[in-house]
């Protein structure tokens, strides 16, 4: 058989060079992915960057004004708001990753065993996470707060059970659907094993659906973690958690607003980003997508 | 010539709630090595099932398959490894049967790589090989499928059939999802890799044309059942059972002065779950009678053409009043 043979050659990409690349092309996604690095650099510098430590009262200026000396004003105790947005930065940073991944992890279990096996299995599994999903989110969080207690690790745990059954069940849809295509058949016509079907052919093609839901889901668990903060049940003083910084400025919104503002910008500009990038990122995994 | 796989009975049954849905309800044939056999009828027949369960991709409920002579109904996973590089399948649809994150190369390489007869470097050049074969140019080897179109795609699923050199191939109306024109290609080449690798098939489909152009023999299919069984050329010329008429009359003809009679099938399919005994397309037959509601025997009206039909010899004959 004579083949059609041209000079162009296609050269082998990286599956991670090609995701970046398509998602280049999303001017949106990319400034999400910036700030998420600047939010990550915060994060990881924030000892080495904040002006003052973020239990620091200067007693001569309580709720000063955005000034030279306070870039962001101080609070009512005259902390640096500036300092506590830096450092709360790591704190929402960690929550909001350590509670997606706990809600991933448990989501993954169960969905893929619901998604691989079938049957009663997975008729068990969905009834339960239809009971689970019927309470409302916000008041199983509340709930799980309450029960474990105060404290930051507690409200990841919170936050990380609550949101599982997402994960659940899109981990479930897209193994069913991995499961019932073709290329699934011909591996097994091919003498593949379980295990290089379930790592080579259903998991990479499974995963992007929950790459995205992550992405977006940390902006999500972020603000429940604020939430959680914000009525008392999470982080609690003095760490500088948007959510308690905001509870904390209550009282004082309406003469001082920067006490509010500066945190609740913080929350905004952190879930958007996050969002913007998992918006693009659900467009660029997808291979079918021409370059 | 010598037979390469021999059908017995063979039955696949499914669970379903409304009770067993008979996919394939005892059906029997044998394949010559180096032919093709077509496995025609419509949507939703079995004919899917019957290539599938041939290769232990889904187990059957009963009956026998001989391969080569030897009895593989029960094999061992060992034996089916074994068996499976004599035995391969090209599917329909070259979008869902492709890995979309696999690279054209490593599609190809996969059999070659879990085979484990190969170092890296011989694979490489077996994968250069074979794409040569199927008419891929290399600068595709490292393309992936969505890159590709409909016909490169088949042509990727082949190389990946023949990469453990097989004797036996299901294709599973392997054109179907094509373009006419593609469909031509593909069939060629499936026709010069059958003359020069001595491959037999097993062609499921439900064109027709397709069927015709390809088979040495025909079996048409109704509801999981063999309905009947000849040679492609004997099939075409003098259809028996009044389905495959139903069926034949259905091609369109190029001859705009010759009138085609169309016949024309009245009524649904009869659900396959819980089929009731006897002939499962009396429902809707022209020449349905009482001993229709009967189980229908397999019989041999003339030389290698088999029917099962109790009405066939007076349908040949033509002493049949319409029923």
């Amino acid at each position: 058989m004579q083949s059609v043979k041209t000079n162009q050659s296609m050269v082998k990409k990286s599956q991670f060079g090609m995701v970046m690349k398509r998602l280049a092309k999303n001017k949106m996604a990319i400034v999400g992915l910036v700030i998420v690095i600047i939010l990550l650099m915060i994060a990881v510098l924030a000892n080495v960057i904040i002006p003052y430590d973020y239990g620091y009262q200067d007693t001569s200026a309580l709720l000063q004004a955005p000034c030279a000396k306070h870039l962001l004003g101080t609070d009512n105790l005259g902390r640096d708001i500036l300092s506590r947005l830096i450092y709360g930065t790591r704190l929402s940073m960690k929550m909001g990753i350590l509670s997606v991944l706990l809600a991933a992890a448990l989501g993954t279990f169960l969905g893929s065993i619901a998604g691989y096996y079938g049957g009663i299995v997975d008729d068990i599994i969905m009834r339960f996470l239809d009971i689970y999903q019927s309470i409302p989110g916000l008041v199983m969080c509340v709930a799980l707060a309450a029960v474990l207690g105060h404290g930051l690790n507690n409200s990841i745990l919170a936050v990380g059970i609550t949101t599982m059954s997402g994960y659940a069940r899109m981990i479930r849809g897209s193994i069913m659907q991995v499961k019932g295509m073709e290329y699934i058949e011909a591996a097994v016509a091919i003498n593949a094993g379980d295990r290089r079907i379930i790592l080579k052919h259903i998991m990479p093609n499974a995963i992007s659906p929950l790459i995205v839901q992550m992405t977006m889901g940390i902006g999500g668990a972020i603000l429940m973690a604020s939430t959680l903060s914000y009525i008392g049940l999470g982080a609690q003083a003095p760490m500088p958690e948007w959510g308690s910084m905001l509870a904390g400025g209550r009282s004082y919104m309406r003469d001082y607003g920067f006490i509010v503002i500066f945190p609740g910008l913080m929350i905004m500009i952190c879930v958007l980003a996050f969002n913007l990038l998992g918006d693009g990122l659900r467009d660029a995994l997808d291979p079918r997508l021409k370059d | 010539m010598s037979e390469i796989l021999r059908v017995e009975n063979l039955t696949k049954f499914f669970d379903t709630s409304g009770g067993k849905l008979h996919a394939v309800d005892g059906v029997s044939f044998s394949l010559e090595k180096g032919k093709t056999l077509g496995v025609v009828g419509e949507s939703g027949c079995g004919k899917s099932t019957l290539g599938r369960t041939v290769l232990h991709l889904l187990e059957p409920t009963a009956g026998k398959i001989y391969f080569e002579g030897k009895d593989i109904t029960k094999v061992g996973k060992k034996e089916l490894h074994k068996l499976r590089e004599d035995m391969q399948i090209i599917f329909q649809d070259p979008f869902s049967s492709l890995n979309p994150r696999m690279t054209v190369s490593d599609t190809i390489a996969e059999p070659l790589i879990l085979q484990k007869k190969l170092q890296k470097v011989q694979i490489g050049q077996e994968v250069e090989k074979l794409m040569d074969t199927v008419g891929l140019a290399d600068r595709f080897a490292n393309a992936y499928p969505h890159e590709m179109d409909g016909g490169r795609r088949q042509r990727v699923v082949i190389a990946r059939a023949l990469a453990l050199n097989p004797k036996f191939i299901v294709c599973d109306e392997p054109v179907s999802a094509l373009d006419v024109s593609i469909q031509a290609q593909i069939l060629n080449l499936m026709q010069d890799l059958q003359e020069e690798r001595g491959l037999s098939y097993i062609f499921v489909t439900h064109d027709l044309s397709v069927v015709k152009y390809i088979s040495h023999d025909i079996v048409v299919m109704y509801l999981g059942q063999l309905v009947e069984k000849a040679p492609s050329v004997e099939i075409f010329r003098s259809p028996l059972h009044p389905y495959t008429k139903a069926l034949l009359s259905a091609i369109p003809k190029p001859d705009v002065h010759e009138k085609s009679k169309r016949i024309l099938l009245k009524g649904e399919l009869t659900s396959p779950i819980n089929p009731k005994p006897g002939c499962r397309f009396a429902a809707r037959c022209l020449y349905a009678c009482d001993r229709c509601h009967e189980p229908q025997v397999q019989k041999e009206i003339m030389p290698n053409h088999f029917v099962a039909c109790c009405r066939a010899e007076e349908l040949m004959t033509g002493t049949l009043q319409d029923g």
